[in-house]
Parts: structure tokens; sequence; C-alpha cells
């Protein structure tokens, strides 16, 4: 590529340029081919025999009528305003060249007809190899499209993929604009970027975070394509700043969307210095959790189950290894994971709260490399490559602990009794087959088990995989077509007794198929719309004996199936610069089918057991229960100034599947549920209103958000409600409403010496369950707080870099303790010793507060060297402070007494060392 | 890559997950106060019901919650407080004080179309009245069964009975077991004021009865049923090496009649207190009773009344136990025989007593070998025995 960069500089003057005659026509429709298929259309109907490189053209798209053709006139048009030559020989073989023609006989002619429109690409790569070519990229003009050889008005449009130069790894989220007109684009998951332009000489800025900024001069003349490639932010260039980011957050058009790079999530110290995705969501504002033993998170008052994880968008059921301590991602192969907590896009559905997307790279398309890494608790290993050059990379990697072994090592029975294993392993593939069409394979698979003390042993996992077919219609249109399979299931045994041995077991699959369009017609609209069907499969739960002697009575609780699908549409539509609309429908459909028995209860009468009167048997593949409803997804920004912009959005959700958990930390012991007759869909509703301003030419940014959101039919449960095994789960739940408001508030500075960010949010989540016919009501039905209120949180996540070798880093949280429901007396009736309870949810826990610290060191940064490695040495809970995760109460000698239980309660140092070669 | 800084690092992981398993031990553990209370949790509790079957006595405890983390044993009766049953037709009965937090009524002839109230005034002046509750008579209890047969399993007592008027629906069980068991071994010997005798019937300690009332809460429901019929409901279910089947066994069950809203308080109450110490305990409900405090309505009092009339069956079931044949361990131990006064005994140890006389000694066994009363029980044969 070097080579040719510098031959478009050597090139000036007539080039030579033999047509031989030739005598074959050619008759034929050319639709829409690229030149490879061209040429394979033209051999096949005639003797030509092409040369050519395949990887040179590809970006040639024919569209041609012959009739009664010759070959010349039909490459004379195909190559018309390109860069590309060809020659006819005389044993009629073809020649296709850049920039020169072949001689094919010795005759020397001057032919001056050759249109060799200096630097004129259709499509231009440019390789920033060396510092000096970078610098001479941006200087360079760029000409892009077909000359029209007067000056044009109008607008065009550009499209390309903004890659990383060292590995070719797409760049999500990096920002191309223009700084005059203010007309920028963001590249998609993809790297991929469309922008409508006006015609003429632009200055093209180009930064994505952690990358160096980049600009590119482009004379635009009509549609075309210029791929970018942008070099690694070097940390010792302090003066290089971020710009597209920052203002990105400001002149984005969604609110509430939180993208934390990998990078940032390796800077924050983690349990155990095991970089940890989720934990790093908890850092941000309007993010919560129950405590420290779970991973599951409450985003702006939304329960846990509320939040749609996406991996390469597999649903991931479990996202949580080893009781929740860790989640189940390995780090090594995340590019990015970005949240969406207040205006979640019109393409995703079925989770009332939030939605994480957990991106990973698509592996180094260069060369071979990996990493690898070794922690208290986990070693890791990570490759990737190109499988074949320029056209497929794939990326693998694979997790393992070895605290089984270690609790075997231990001294004290109590712990080599225990064991706790887990692993990962993705698999990521991602070809392509030309300009238009790429494929993607993401396969995931996790597993975990553990026995703590006790004689049960429980299993969890996900199995997921999925295949993706991007396909670039033209510049301003593409589609994603994605089929998926989801897997989780969970299972509980205990054969220590022989009599009572039994295997629980539950599980879940989901398939998947979704297609979604982007149409970009010009700068003021951006158009995206598709379909989306997901087909449940629950197995709610079998209850098995194990062993001949095993006295246990099998349970099976009938299978359940639904199909969930939805279409939607939407538009970002620019009304003024200043001004632009994001319009979003989503209409989703919920079959809940057949095979099942459907309890029918007396009417007006609570859905209890006791007053069940019989049960319809519905075939298989009938339609029980249909709902369905339009969610609508609106977003308002106004730019007031370059640097401040207002923003309001609201949005409505529907959600048909409920997670079953009457715990207050989600264990992997709790089932998924369909929505059925008697449970019906959860529905929220979110209104938000957010200012952001940045400072100091964007590199502190600020906003402060505030939203109220309201949540209907959330599952609440019973006293003593049977969740497992239990064929009629409505008579164990009921129905409740919520609401939750908050105000966010949040500076960060992104890049520099310093960086990090502080977060602090005031919010409050409250419930109310009044529902007449739920047979009792909680605190009189009145409002009370939801297992994770915590009305005052702050975070603050720091980095300072000493050099480029050295960086510290500091975590530090605060919250208010969550609420719990207390016994506060006992008294006897009936013959027994009982407990009355305060009102639900009266109480609260202690505030939390912790601090972590870590100090990264990296290894000399020697570019050529074949092993790069890093340590970190950390301290996780610096100040040992107990923090109590739960209170429970126990009756010891006739007392009942209460206990505190504190998960990490004292100062935890961790060392971890990560090698990538 | 470096191995040797690998090799390093795995001698230094034990004491990193050390650390880590910190969640899992008792370090992690420390007591817990609540926070102060918000309220006076200082609540009166009515355990009782009005006993409308003809002639019948109807007995009421009342005591006060205590806090939690004080003993079980610390029962707080509610003393010198007046009770009175109000009906709906004016006539009122008063409850004599017992001890002990207990009243009873004298025997009362309760009209079962009247509404009955009670109301009770503490000694501290506060003033607490019941709802008005119907008079719900139960239908007789139709049968008592008990499975398996044979000695194979553990044994459960099931209920059966009707309402032909179809009116009962909510039924509410408590029961009183008696069972007779024996020590393994017939002591020959006796202490009677200090002094050894020959065993006889008098004071024989080999065969014991031992009576216990239910402490669970058993309830019963017909409304899913076309008929209101209670079929096989179960009660008590006993293990099949409890010592309840060594000999005999009868369990007296007494049923009476709930209106929905109580069933529904004892439903929660059962489910609430059942259910008692664990880490991820199923949220609790809030109990709301029909006793209402007159002079300060926020304070809650914890009880349901009902009335109703009381049937009452008993049921026998024999031993269904092999006879342990093997020895156990009984401790013997041989004493002189005092040489002045064969009857004097002077071991000091009290978990021990004379079994029999050899020739020279004086052979002591443990007491739990021949003396059924350390068990609990009585050697006072029942009357209904």
């Amino acid at each position: 590529m070097q080579r040719l960069i510098i031959f478009l500089h050597c090139l000036l003057g007539s080039i030579l340029l033999t047509h031989a005659q030739n005598t074959q026509t050619i008759g034929a429709d050319f639709n829409d081919l690229t030149f490879p298929q061209f040429v394979d259309r033209i051999e096949s109907i005639t003797h030509y025999h092409f040369f050519y490189d395949p990887a040179e053209t590809d970006s040639i798209v024919i569209n041609l009528k012959a009739r009664h053709a010759h070959l010349n006139d039909l490459l004379d048009q195909v190559f018309k305003n390109t860069v590309f030559h060809y020659a006819i020989g005389p044993d009629d073989n073809v020649y296709i060249t850049r920039l020169n023609a072949i001689r094919t006989t010795l005759i020397q002619t001057n032919d001056s007809s050759a249109n060799s429109a200096h630097d004129t690409a259709w499509t231009v790569e440019d390789h920033p190899a060396t510092k000096a070519l970078r610098a001479s990229l941006e200087n360079k003009l760029f000409e892009i499209g077909t000359p029209a050889g007067h000056p044009q008005a109008g607008k065009a449009t550009l499209v390309g993929y903004v890659r990383d130069a060292r590995n070719g790894e797409a760049l999500v989220g990096a920002a191309v604009y223009l700084d005059d007109p203010p007309i920028g684009a963001i590249t998609d998951a993809y790297g991929y970027f469309s922008l409508r332009l006006p015609k003429g000489r632009q200055l093209l800025h180009i930064s994505s975070a952690g990358m160096k900024d980049t600009r590119r001069q482009i004379l635009l003349h009509s549609d075309g394509r210029l791929n970018i490639e942008m070099e690694d932010f070097i940390p010792t260039l302090i003066a290089a700043t971020v710009v597209s980011e920052k203002k990105s957050n400001i002149k984005a058009l969604q609110m509430g969307v939180e993208r934390i790079s990998i990078r940032t999530i390796k800077q924050i110290p983690a349990v155990l210095g095991e970089a940890d995705v989720l934990r790093a969501v908890l850092t941000l504002p309007g993010v919560t959790s129950v405590g420290e033993a779970s991973t599951g998170f409450n985003v702006r008052g939304g329960s846990a189950d509320q939040n749609l994880i996406l991996f390469n968008d597999a649903t991931i059921y479990n996202p949580a290894h080893l009781f929740g301590f860790f989640s189940a991602f390995n780090p090594d192969i995340i590019k990015a994971v970005e949240l969406y907590k207040s205006s979640i896009p019109e393409k995703y559905g079925g989770r009332l709260s939030s939605v994480l997307d957990v991106s990973t790279r698509d592996g180094n398309s260069k060369q071979l490399s990996g990493s690898a890494g070794v922690g208290p608790l986990t070693s890791k290993l990570t490759l990737e490559g190109p499988l074949i050059k320029d056209k497929t990379t794939f990326i693998a990697s694979g997790r393992t602990t070895y605290s089984n072994w270690l609790l075997k090592a231990l001294p004290d029975d109590e712990y080599n009794s225990s064991t706790a294993s887990f692993y990962d392993a993705d698999l990521h593939i991602a070809h392509t087959f030309n300009t238009k069409n790429s494929l993607f394979f993401t396969g995931y698979i996790s597993n975990d088990q553990f026995r703590l003390n006790s004689d049960t042993l429980y299993k969890y996992g996900n199995r997921n995989a999925n295949i993706k077919w991007k396909h670039i219609f033209s510049n301003q249109f593409y589609g994603v077509l994605t089929a998926g399979l989801d897997h989780y299931q969970y299972s509980q045994s205990d054969d220590k007794n022989p009599v009572t041995a039994y295997n629980f077991a539950y599980k879940l699959d989901q398939s998947s198929f979704k297609a979604d369009f982007n149409y970009n017609p010009g700068q003021r609209n951006a158009i995206d719309f598709g379909l989306s069907t997901i087909h449940y499969q629950f197995k709610p739960g079998t209850m098995q004996p194990t062993g001949s002697a095993s006295l246990v009575t099998p349970d099976i609780v009938p299978k359940e199936q639904a199909l969930e699908s939805a279409i939607y549409a939407g538009d970002q539509f620019s009304i003024t610069p200043r001004l632009s609309l994001n319009a979003g429908l989503r209409f989703s459909l919920f079959n809940y089918l057949g095979p099942h028995d459907v309890y029918n209860y007396q009417p007006g009468q609570p859905l209890e057991a006791s007053n069940m009167l019989d049960t319809t048997h519905y075939g298989s593949g009938k339609n029980i229960k249909t709902y369905q409803g339009p969610e609508y997804r609106l977003s308002l920004r106004y730019l007031i100034t370059d640097n401040t912009s207002v923003k309001i959005s609201y949005n409505t959700l529907r959600q048909y599947i409920h997670l079953l958990s009457n715990t207050t930390a989600i264990s992997p012991a709790d089932v998924w549920k369909l929505s059925d007759p008697h449970i019906e869909p959860q529905l929220g509703n979110q209104i938000s209103l957010g200012l952001y301003k940045n400072f100091r030419s964007n590199t502190i940014e600020t906003s402060i958000e505030g939203y109220y959101k309201t949540i209907s039919n959330y599952l609440d449960y019973k006293s003593g409600a049977t969740l497992l095994l239990n064929p009629h789960i409505e008579t164990d739940v009921i129905k409740t409403r919520g609401k939750a408001y908050g105000i966010e508030f949040l500076v960060k500075k992104p890049a520099g010496k310093l960086n990090g960010w502080f977060s602090y949010a005031w919010s409050r989540t409250l419930l109310k369950q009044d529902d007449p016919l739920a047979g009792e009501t909680i605190n009189k039905g009145n409002y009370y707080p939801a297992n994770f209120d915590r009305p005052n949180s702050a975070n603050f996540v720091g980095n300072y870099r000493f050099s480029h070798r050295y960086s510290l880093s500091v975590n530090t949280v605060y919250s208010t303790g969550r609420p719990i429901t207390l016994p506060i007396a006992t008294f006897e009736l009936g013959g027994s010793q009982r407990v009355y309870y305060s009102d639900r949810n009266q109480y609260r826990i202690p505030d939390y507060f912790r601090a972590d610290l870590s100090f990264n060191m990296d290894g000399n940064h020697k570019v050529h060297q074949v092993f790069h490695n890093s340590w970190s040495f950390g301290v996780y809970n610096l100040t040992a402070r107990k923090n109590p995760y739960s209170v429970y109460f126990t009756e010891e000698n006739g007392t009942i007494k209460g206990y505190k239980l504190s998960i990490f309660g004292t100062a935890i140092p961790f060392v971890s060392y990560n090698i990538r070669f | 890559m470096q191995p040797n800084r690998l090799i390093r690092l795995q001698v230094l992981c034990p004491f990193f997950l050390f650390g880590f398993l910190l969640l899992a031990v008792e370090g992690c553990k420390q007591s817990y106060n609540p926070p102060a209370q918000k309220t006076n949790i200082n609540l009166l509790v009515v355990d009782g019901m009005l006993n409308s079957s003809p002639g019948s006595a109807s007995n009421f405890h009342l005591s006060r919650t205590q806090k939690i983390g004080e003993s079980t044993g610390a029962y707080t009766p509610e003393l010198q407080a007046q009770l009175t049953i109000l009906g709906s037709s004016g006539d009122t009965y008063s409850f004599l004080e017992q001890g002990n937090g207990l009243y009873t009524t004298a025997a009362l002839s309760i009209n079962p179309a009247e509404k009955y109230q009670l109301q009770i005034m503490t000694h501290d002046g506060s003033k607490y009245l019941s709802d008005p509750v119907p008079v719900l008579s139960s239908p007789p209890i139709d049968s008592l069964s008990w499975q398996p047969k044979d000695s194979v399993g553990d044994v459960t007592v099931s209920i059966n009975t009707h309402d032909p008027a179809n009116n009962s629906h909510y039924y509410y069980w408590t029961y009183a077991e008696t069972w007779e068991y024996h020590t393994v071994e017939n002591a020959q010997l006796q202490l009677q004021n200090g002094l050894i005798v020959y065993t006889d019937s008098t004071n024989q300690t080999n065969t014991c009865w031992k009576t216990q009332a239910s402490t669970a809460i058993l309830l019963g429901n017909s409304t899913s049923l076309g008929a209101d019929r209670i079929s096989q409901a179960p009660l008590v279910i006993i293990p099949q090496d409890d010592q309840r089947l060594s000999v005999r066994y009868s369990i007296l069950v007494s049923q009476s009649l709930l209106s929905q809203a109580g069933y529904q308080y004892w439903q929660i109450l059962q489910k609430n207190t059942e259910n008692l110490g664990t880490l991820f305990d199923p949220q609790p409900s809030q109990l709301s009773g029909n006793y209402h405090c007159v002079t300060n309505p926020n304070e809650a009092v914890i009880g349901y009344l009902s009335a109703g009339t009381k049937q009452q069956l008993r049921l026998f079931i024999p031993g269904l136990q092999q006879k342990d044949t093997s020895t156990p361990y009984c401790g013997l131990m041989n004493v002189p025989i005092n040489q002045i006064n064969w009857q004097l005994y002077d071991y000091s140890d009290p978990s021990y007593a004379p079994f029999y006389f050899t020739g020279m000694s004086t052979v002591l066994s443990k007491k739990t070998c021949i003396d059924c009363r350390v068990q609990g029980g009585t050697t006072q044969k029942p009357t209904f025995w």
C-alpha cells in the first residue's frame, strides 16, 4: 500500500495505453456486480481471460447493459473516472492495472486519452504506516467520486470504515465530522460511517476515544468511499485530546447513554485484579446494586431482570461467575460496553430498564497475536489474528479459575470440602466477502459450579451462538441479519443421603432472528427499521431422584413456550442544525403458546390455590394468550451553544419475561417466567431531561439528567411464596406498580494525565401493591422503597498517569444502605413462637463505603519487542470497612439473634500479571 | 514469557484466595442489633377463640410482644386486664383472670345468630376492641385416618370432614397428641423420699404417657371444590422411628371454622413465621388482625378473634415399631449396698438411679434407661387411655 501511495505521487503526465483489436461482441446485462463477478460473466461468455487483483478492484460496482458491445467499450465504461486501466493482449488476455496500463505489445504510441485523474480514487485506502506518512495523509488531498469537470453544488454521500492502524480493528463510536457546517457521523458497531456532505473541498475530522485525532482533506465530487485508519493514542503526548467523543455527548441525540471502553474498564481497580465489565458499569450514575455479591445491577430504579445484557447481540441470562462476584465476560476480548439507560433505541426491546451492549473486538487483521493474564483467581488466554488475509479474522479466548484446587489445598476442613470453579470461552470470527458483505460469528459458553460448606452442588451456565450478515445495499442503505441461539441452565443436586438424593434442573432456550436496516438518505435523516422475533422455550423445573435408593418423587413443571416479535422504525431528523429529533416506534407482539394447561380461578377472587376451579388444556402450538402494544421512543436535542445542549426524551417499553426472585440479590436459582394468561407483561414509561455542557475546550464534560419513570405489572411475591417447582406461580405472585425518579450528575475528564469521573445520583424507587385481588397488600397499599432503593450514591473513578508506564487508579463508592424488613418483635400465638415484622423495607442496613486503589505498571514500551507485559497491584476495600451485605435473624438457644454479614470484611490485596504478544 | 514471575505469583495465591474466602466464613459475620424502633413495639397479643359449644368455657391468653434478642422463654403475660364479650343484641359476658395472662369465661350459652366482639381494658387504661365476628358452627369431623398401616415409612395422620350445608369452607385445626412409651429396662428398684424401695404398680417408672399440643398452624380450605369437603388433609407426620409410634399413640383433633379474612390472617402468619432465619428469606408480610386499639388507633394489636363451635375427635394408633432387641448403653455401675440400712441411697449423680440388687451391690443405671419421666412424660395414665 505504501508503494501505491508513492505511485500516486509519482504519477504525472501521460500514460501509455494499448487497446488491442478485438472482434468478439458481448450482449448481456450486468446488474450490481462486483468486478470479480463481472469478470466471471465475461469469461463465461467470451474467450477473454482476465488478470487482475480482486482486492484492488473490489470497490467497483458495475451496472451496464451491453448490446453488441466490444470489450474495450465496456471496460472504458467500467473504468471511466477511475485509476484503473486495462490492456487487451493478443491471446485475449486482459490485464487490469492500477494507474498504469500494461503494454501488451511493443507498439509505442502515445495515447493521451487515458483518464488519469490525479489521485482520483473510487476507494481510497490510507495506511499511516509511518508518522511521516500519516502527516502526509493529513495534508494530502483525497479526491472522492467522479469529477464533473466544473464546480458542483449539492451534496454527496461519503461512506467508509474507521479502523485501528495497529490491528485493523473497527473503531466503534469514532466521530467523523466537519466543523463548518457542523455535520458529523458516529461509526457504528462495525466502524462504518455514512455522511452526507456538501460537495467540494472539505476538512474532515476523525476522532475516537483512545486514538490520536486525525483529519483528512477531501475534495468530494460525488458519492464515494474513504477508509480511514487511526493510530493509537500515545499517552506521553499529553496535548493530544480526544475532542470528538466529548463533543458527541453534546451532539448525540440519545441521552443516558454511557460508553466505557475496555481501556477505562481495565483502569478501575477490581476485586482481586480481575477487570470486570459489570463492576465498571456500577460506577456510572444511576446504576446501583443490592450488594457486592451480586453482579445484578439496577438501572434507574429498575430491577435486575429489566436489563437486557447483550454479548455481540446474544442474550446472556446470567452474566455472573462465582455466585455473582465476577462478571462472566473475559475483559481481554471486550471492545467496549455501552449502557442505554434512558433513551433506548427502537431496535432494542424486551426489557424495561436498560440495554447493556457488550461488544467484542473482531480480532487483529494484520498478524497473529494474543494475550495472557494471571491473577490470584483466574488465568486467561486470548488469541487473535487473520485466518485469511484481509478477509477473515478471529479472536478466541478462554478463562478459568483454580479456586477449586486452592480450596482443596487449604488446611481447614471447612474449605477443602467446598468446591467452586468456573470457566468461560468465546470465539468471534469476522469474515469480509467484499466491501458489501460481511459475516460475523460469535460463540460463547460459560459454566459455574460450586458447593460451599454444604452438600448441595449448584451448577449453571450460558451457551450462546449467533451469526450476523451485514450487507451494504448502497452508500445510504445497509442491513444486518442476525440469527442466534441462547441457552441458560441451572441445576442443583445433592446425593449425600441416597434416600433423598435428587437433581433439580431448570433450562431455557431462545432462538432469535432479526433484521436491522439503516438508511441515510441525506444528512437530515437517518432512518432505521427492522423486525425481530424470539422463540422462547422454558423448562421451568424438573426434580428427579438420583440413584435407585432415592425416594424423591419426580416432579416436572410443564414446559412453556412463546413467541415475541417486533417491528420497528425510527428516524433521526435534523430539524435545524441545532435542533434534532429522534422519533421511533416499536410494535411488539407476544404469543403464549401451547401445549400448556392453564388453571382457571374463580372470577373476582384472589388467584390462590384455594380458588382454583379447573384447568384448560391447550394443544401444541395453539395460541393461548396474546399481548401486544406500541412502544414509543422519542428524543429531542437542542444545541444551545457549540458546547452546551439540552435533551429531552420519552420512552415506553414492554417486557414479556419475568425473573422470579424473592431474594434481595439475584441468585442463580432464580427462574425466568414467561408472561401468561395470569401474568401480564411489565410496562414501563420514562421521561428524562438533561443538560450537557463541556468546559475547557471539551476536555471536561458535565451533565445533569433528571428522570421520572413508572413501572407496572412488576412482580412481587406473597409471603412464603414458592417459586421453584410451582406449576401455578400466579398464586404466589402479586402485581406491583412502581415509580422511580432521580437526578444524576456527572463530571468526566476522559483524557489527559488525570482522567476519570465523578458521579452523584439522588434517586428513589418506590413500589406500591394495592391490588385487592392479590389476597394481601404490602404496607397497607402504600408506596414502599424497593430493595435497591439507595437515595444517595456517589462514585469517583480516577486515574493518574505518572508516565506512560506507571499509573495509579482510585475507585471510591458511597451509597445509602439498602432497605430491609426487620423482625421487630416476637410473640407466642397458636402454641408457638412467632415473629412480628416491620412494614416492608422500613429499615436500612448501614451505609456502604469502599475505596480501592491500584497501581498499574506497564513493561517497557519498545514497539518491536515480542512480549509486552503489565502488572497491576492493588488493594480492594482499602479502609477494611465491614460493609454489611445482609442482615438476618436466627434462633439460637431460644433467643432470636441478629447478624450482619459482610462479603469483604477486610482489605484485600491483589496482584495480576498480563502479557500481550 | 517470564515463567519465574508466574511461579512467584502462584506462591502468593493461597493468601489472596484466603482473602477471597472471607466471604464465606465467620470472620465476616458480626452480631447485629436492630436500630432503635421507630415505634414502641410492645404490642398486645390476644390468643384465643370464643368457643360457642354449649356449656364450654372460652380461654384467652393475653401477652405482650418481646424485643428481638430477648430469650424466647421471657413470656410477658398481660395481667389485670378486664375482658368482656359483647353480643350484638347487648348481652355481655365477663372473664375471670386465672393468672399468667390466662382469662377464662364461665360456661356460656352463645347465640349463633348474633355477632360477638371482644373488648379488652388493660390496666394501663388502653381499650381494645375486636371487629364483630359471626358465630361459625363447625360440622363434626367425619374421620381421622393414618397411613401407612404397615410399619414402613413415616406415619401421616389426616382428617376428613365435610359440611352438607356447603357453608364452612375455611377450617382451622389444633390437636393434642398423647402417647405411651416405655423405658428399655424395667427397674426393680425405685427411689421414694430418698429411700430405695421395690417397684410396684404405684411407683413404676417404666411406662409413661406424654402429651403435647400442636404448634403448627393447620388450615384447610374447600373453596376450590364442588362440595364443601376436606379429604385426607394431613395434620401431623410422625417419623417412623419416633418415640410416639413405639407403644401406642393418640391424637385429639379440634376443628373450628374461620371466616375468609381469618383464614388469610392465619395463612400469612403461617408463611411468615415458619420460615425464619435463613440468608435469603422470602419477603415477609405485615399482619393485620381484627383487633384494634380504641384509645390509640395507630397501635397494632396481634391476634384474630373468631367465634364458633369446636368439634373434636380422637384417634388411636397402635405401636408400629419393632421391639428394639439391642442392648443400649446404660452406663451400669455397681455401688456397695449400705450395710446398715439397704434402703439408704447416697450416690450423688442425679442422672443415675438404682436398677436392681445383686448379692453384694446395687446396680445403678442411667435414668434414661429406667426412668421414663426424664423424657418428659408422666407415669399417670390418662383417663381416656
